[in-house]
């Protein structure tokens, strides 16, 4: 049984359909990608598994369980971590706050939350900060902030979009090295990612959306070598 | 912790010597035959009663309520007709007033949080106004006229709970208080305090981390709800007289609560209590001294607090508390001597 | 209670007349919230100062109602244009409790400023035809509220034509949309927020006006003409300016209707119990744009 399972879903804006009939499934202790130009919906169908959006048609399961249009909380408590593209931290909030609240959803008590907060700051590099407003951070700690908050509710599958935009080569190799980390402690990753060298060079498998649809899938070398996906990402160069 | 360790940091020793005073204030008026200062004490800690409760559901919460007076009214009421049809004591009375808020404030949740922001702003409004307009006509607690108590013998006056003046109801005031202070200390630093600031921040952000957004409105709904029936319930007991114009009134109850707890700073667990302390006297020193004076100009003390609401909103938002916290002066005052 | 298919026929015509009048205060509203995702709390207190406008221009220079109209849009379009500069604009890009407590300052400085000013008196303006009624076989309807009911309809076609046919009008819907590509495209968002806030209040001053020809004033009167529109722009559809003039009219007649079968006092509470209904079924409003 496949950990994630995405059957024909279809998830419309008034008459412009962002996901048409997208099917795919995912293994547990794999680490996907997903990519395509933009506006291909590969965050629409982020949201669509998240429970963000209800789509019109289709199936999502999810230990093989069906989670279609579950509200978006149901589905982070079956195991479900998500960050956000726009990155949405607690502003108010410090650093270390922003995890505990995450790590309360499997802590039965504040103390043990604050303990496995601080676990995850560690791992992910923020430790110094945990005292700093989140409101104090710069857009590549934030994503981190996401990344953190998003391991801290310990999901079984993590929904990665886009952590690694607007990191410098070496930024990204330190974000590669912890993402491979996250995989081999058991959890699976799907990831939407522009940076193709950071999703080419750790995914297993990888996932074309072009306008919506699914257009190829397959190992990173055998994608990058698919002439439809090459012609898809030609033509968002040329326009 | 212990009185000895308190008293290491300046912040301890001020608020033992806040504790102090208070705890003497009302005797000493009394004593001294002074109606007015214990008029607004009493108003300076019914209303911190109520900035307070309001705080969690519009400070930690993020759901702004303008209807406080649903739940303060509903609260008054209550105590005065247990009183009054049942016989029943005040003290009974006045908790029982905040279950009924509360109990009001789980039902008007499920349609009022389906909004957000504005627009839950503006419904609290519309629904306070449904409950005085449905009270008006509701002949059973009096209608427009409202419930009065009548004077009870000298013997009756703890079941009662009526004393002349204000001096005895300070010290009922301060009883709730503490106990609302410990209730919502615990609330705000549990797994509910963090949650409802979550939501309050970025309620996407909160269903990610598995939080129900609902779920957690309502609890702090119905907690503020209580207290602020509460304190109802002690107001209601202190004039003797409840009546739909003064318990659901938009301004002296509703907005009232929302500037206290604004000035305060509505972000930090003690900031409403101390902006009651510092907006009510204001307030009851205009009223009383000002109004009273130029009473061919009613309304100005509200032109005026609506300046003072405009020029916190716009230049310190974060309010008095918030302010020293962000400046570092709260930080300070905990270190030791 | 027995009530005729005829008094049911009254109390529709009179609902649509007064449904009118509200149309304009929410209008006023939907269109500022539209484009600035602002909710000014002080709508139907800029709609009493152009009832006020009337009324005194009509004691101190004797001028009809109808020619103070202009004056009155006028009058409130400006006070409007200083309250963005003054106020909105500071707070467009603060946290929500600052906007909402700022807009509800200025609420209770009108209000209040107004309170002060002439007494919290009840005042009717009181023309040569304010008695006078229109015939028909099955119903009267007063003069003053026909010509409301007409002065409404027009002023909503012009806002629909200022909106969908000159280029002023077509920059506001285009700052609506999308702040960023209006301001791309070399529209002063500055400037469209200053004309949007005062039409939004001016439209709502002429509703004050053509209200206070058969209503009386008082200078608290705004609360519930707002809390009205504020259900009627939730009812319409958050933002949009038409659906609200639509269903202002079915709210009014809602409560002309209900008046026939409950008690007078309560009315009123239809119309808010109707709105709790409307969140609870239709949270997008029957209109449904965005939120």
């Amino acid at each position: 049984m496949p950990l994630l399972e995405v059957r024909d879903v279809t998830k419309r804006f008034g008459g412009l359909v962002a996901v048409n009939s997208v099917s795919f499934s995912i293994d547990e202790g794999e680490i996907v990608g997903l990519i395509g130009p933009n506006g291909a919906g590969k965050t629409t169908l982020f949201n669509v598994i998240s429970g963000f959006y209800k789509p019109e048609a289709g199936r999502v399961l999810f230990m093989g369980r069906d989670i279609t249009g579950k509200p978006p909380y149901t589905i982070a408590k079956l195991g479900i971590g998500r960050t956000f593209q726009i990155v949405k931290p607690l502003l108010n909030l410090t650093v270390l706050e922003n995890v505990v609240t995450a790590a309360l959803l499997k802590s039965s008590s504040l103390s043990e939350a604050k303990e496995r907060a601080s676990e995850v700051l560690e791992f992910t590099g923020l430790h110094e900060k945990r005292m700093l407003k989140a409101s104090a951070l710069n857009l590549v700690e934030r994503k981190r902030l996401e990344l953190s908050r998003a391991l801290a509710i310990d999901p079984k599958l993590l929904l990665l979009d886009e952590v690694a935009a607007g990191l410098n080569p070496r930024e990204v190799d330190s974000l590669l090295e912890l993402l491979r980390q996250i995989n081999s402690a058991g959890k699976t990753i799907l990831m939407v990612e522009h940076v193709m060298r950071a999703v080419m060079t750790i995914s297993q498998r990888v996932i074309v959306l072009h306008h919506g649809s699914k257009l190829a899938e397959g190992t990173p070398s055998e994608v990058a070598s698919d002439r439809r996906v090459i012609e898809a990402y030609l033509g968002e160069v040329v326009f | 912790m212990s009185l000895t360790s308190l008293l290491k940091t300046p912040l301890g020793f001020l608020s033992a010597a806040a504790v102090a005073l208070l705890a003497a204030a009302p005797a000493v008026f009394k004593a001294a035959d002074l109606p007015f200062p214990a008029n607004t004490l009493l108003l300076c800690l019914m209303y911190g009663i109520l900035a307070m409760a309001w705080n969690l559901l519009s400070g930690y919460g993020g759901q702004l309520s303008f209807g406080h007076a649903i739940f303060f009214g509903v609260g008054a009421y209550t105590t005065m007709v247990l009183m009054l049809y049942y016989d029943i004591t005040p003290w009974i009375g006045i908790v029982a007033g905040g279950a009924v808020a509360a109990l009001v404030g789980a039902g008007l949740g499920v349609p009022l949080f389906r909004l957000r922001s504005h627009w839950f702003a503006l419904a609290t409004i519309a629904a306070a106004e449904i409950f005085r307009l449905s009270f008006i006509p509701w002949k059973w607690i009096g209608g427009s006229a409202g419930l009065q108590a009548p004077i009870v013998p000298r013997e009756k006056a703890l079941y009662y709970l009526q004393y002349a003046g204000s001096y005895v109801y300070c010290y009922v005031a301060m009883l709730f208080l503490a106990a609302e202070l410990v209730v919502l200390h615990r609330v705000v630093n549990s797994r509910v305090g963090y949650y409802l600031q979550a939501i309050r921040e970025d309620e996407d952000a909160a269903m990610a981390m598995g939080i129900n957004p609902f779920k957690y409105k309502m609890i702090a709904m119905v907690v503020s709800g209580f207290f602020t029936g509460v304190g109802g319930g002690i107001y209601a007991v202190r004039f003797r007289f409840v009546d739909p114009f003064a318990v659901f009134d938009l301004i002296t109850i509703s907005v009232y609560i929302v500037v206290a707890g604004i000035l305060g700073g509505m972000y930090t667990f003690i900031g409403p209590l101390v902006g009651a302390f510092v907006f009510m006297p204001i307030t009851e020193y205009v009223r009383v001294y000002v109004v009273s004076r130029f009473p061919r100009y009613y309304g100005l003390h509200v032109f005026v607090l609506g300046v003072v609401l405009l020029v916190i909103a716009l230049s310190v938002p974060e309010g008095i508390v918030g302010w020293l916290e962000e400046k570092g002066y709260v930080r300070k005052l905990k270190e030791r001597w | 209670m027995l009530v005729s298919l005829a008094d049911v026929a009254r109390a529709i015509v009179s609902g649509v007349l007064i449904g009118s009048v509200y149309s304009l205060i929410a209008m006023g509203l939907a269109l500022i919230w539209g484009v600035m995702d602002i909710i000014n709390f002080a709508q139907g207190d800029f709609m009493m100062l152009g009832a006020f406008t009337t009324y005194w221009l009509l004691e101190l220079a004797g001028l009809d109602p109808l020619l103070s109209l202009p004056v009155s849009f006028a009058l409130v379009f400006a006070l409007g244009v200083l309250t963005q500069r003054v106020v909105i604009e500071r707070i467009l890009q603060a946290p929500m409790v600052s906007q909402i407590s700022a807009t509800f300052a200025v609420l209770m400085m009108i209000r209040y400023g107004a309170e002060a000013a002439f007494g919290p008196f009840t005042r009717r303006v009181v023309t040569s035809y304010t008695g006078t009624v229109l015939r028909f076989s099955w119903t009267t309807i007063p003069l003053t509220r026909a010509i409301a009911f007409s002065i409404s309809l027009v002023v909503a076609a012009l806002l629909y034509l200022f909106l969908t046919r000159t280029y002023v009008g077509l920059a506001i819907r285009a700052t609506s949309q999308n702040r960023m590509a209006a301001s791309l495209m070399g529209i002063d968002i500055r400037r469209m927020y200053m004309l949007a806030f005062g039409i939004g209040v001016g439209v709502s001053a002429v509703g004050g006006t053509l209200l206070s020809t058969f209503f009386p004033i008082y200078p608290e009167m705004g609360g519930f003409f707002c809390l009205i529109a504020f259900i009627i722009v939730v009812f319409g559809g958050f933002g949009s300016i038409f659906g609200a003039y639509i269903s202002g009219i079915i709210i009014g007649v809602t409560e002309a209707v209900s008046a026939l079968f409950i008690s007078p006092t309560l009315k009123d509470v239809v119309a808010f119990l109707l709105f709790i209904i409307i969140i609870l079924v239709k949270p997008r409003g029957l209109f449904g744009a965005r939120m």
